[in-house]
């Protein structure tokens, strides 16, 4: 049997140590999921709380047709869709003033001000292509299963996934002459 | 394979998800064309550049701080839950438990009409024991129309009476100040008769 239905079968058996082993094992792949598409720490913190108290709410509706982890993301993907609250991060002028003349330290601030540059690119795409690009590039996830996570056709996620990349192309691309 | 279709498994292509049959028609178009070659180039940096977008300096008590509360969260909920689970779904006394429960709702649904049969046969029961020597059990027992037919020849002007009720002929709507109405206006009329118990 798969590790994760072991654990979920352990966890309704009343083992409270299955639940610790299925949260250690993957909420950093979560946290970093929400916290690309919300773009704030703080803000990651509490929806993966709340991912995870859903999930475990609702474990005994794991039908078992898809594996747990995707599962998990279709409840992150929900979860992070009807997070109101939504703050913009942005490099501050004092941040950008703060610039030293060393080169190493030079070349840091450039790298910062690429993600930076980037995490205002993936904000600015609508969700869906969001979602998409998020679970694809980071996440490793093959259309099949992001479509399932999205519940549309295999076809939608690639075009999302095409139309995103274009996009994203384009606002980073602007300053960085991809 | 077209400039179009290459296009769009540009990404997938450069991410390595491709088919080999893809792969090998899409690098074959490369080969030949620059313009979707140009293209593979610029996704292959962008892709570069997304990679350096990791999420660092996350505090490392975050993750513990996450978790506790994931925890503490779900066990609080889930052992009074399971407290309350466990009393009220023991198998030996699941059946008599759920019976219960319809029967209460039952109760409660049927309990205006209860009510209201009991008020009204009291009500008769008060009438008719007043002027007849009869048990209330035996009254209670009758139906409407033999209460009816009793209280018109107790009440020998209950048309009249009647006429100043809200009644419409329906004496099961009797209610306690109807009967406060009948009593008044009895005070007028002749007591009844002991044969008139012979009716019951």
């Amino acid at each position: 049997m798969d590790e994760d239905i072991q654990l979920i079968e352990c966890y309704l058996s009343g083992d409270d140590s299955a639940m610790a082993k299925l949260i250690d094992k993957y909420q950093k792949e979560v946290y970093f999921f929400v916290y690309r598409f919300l773009g704030d720490k703080e803000d990651a913190k509490d929806v993966t709380q709340t991912i995870f108290i859903k999930l475990f709410r609702k474990i005994k509706q794991f039908k078992r047709k898809s594996s747990f982890k995707t599962w998990l993301f279709s409840i992150a993907v929900n979860s992070c869709k009807n997070f109101k609250k939504h703050k913009y991060i942005s490099i501050s002028s004092e941040d950008m003033s703060r610039i030293p003349d060393s080169k190493d330290i030079q070349t840091e601030v450039i790298k910062k001000e690429q993600k930076e540059m980037i995490k205002r690119g993936l904000l600015s795409l609508p969700k869906k292509q969001r979602i998409t690009l998020i679970l694809r590039i980071f996440h490793e996830l093959p259309y099949k299963d992001i479509s399932k996570i999205m519940r549309c056709s295999e076809s939608t996620a690639k075009s999302n996934f095409f139309f995103g990349i274009e996009r994203l192309k384009e606002i980073i691309g602007e300053k960085y002459e991809l | 394979m077209n400039c179009k279709t290459t296009r769009k498994l540009l990404a997938d292509y450069i991410i390595g998800d491709v088919t080999p049959l893809e792969k090998a028609q899409i690098d074959e178009h490369l080969k030949r064309c620059l313009s979707c070659k140009k293209k593979a180039k610029e996704i292959s940096s962008l892709f570069k550049m997304i990679s350096s977008y990791t999420v660092e300096e996350i505090e490392s008590g975050v993750f513990l701080e996450i978790k506790n509360n994931i925890i503490k969260e779900l066990q609080t909920k889930r052992r009074f839950y399971l407290k309350i689970w466990d009393w009220l779904w023991l198998k030996p006394i699941r059946p008599a438990f759920v019976s219960l429960i319809i029967l209460t709702l039952l109760f409660f649904l049927a309990y205006p009409s209860i009510v209201n049969h009991f008020s009204n046969t009291n009500n008769y029961s008060i009438i008719i024991s007043s002027y007849i020597d009869v048990d209330s059990d035996e009254i209670q027992d009758l139906d409407k129309e033999d209460i009816d037919d009793i209280l018109a020849v107790i009440l020998p002007s209950y048309e009249d009476i009647a006429t100043f009720l809200p009644l419409d002929n329906d004496l099961s709507d009797l209610n306690d100040s109807d009967i406060d109405i009948i009593y008044h206006a009895l005070l007028y009329q002749d007591q009844p008769t002991v044969e008139h118990s012979t009716m019951l």
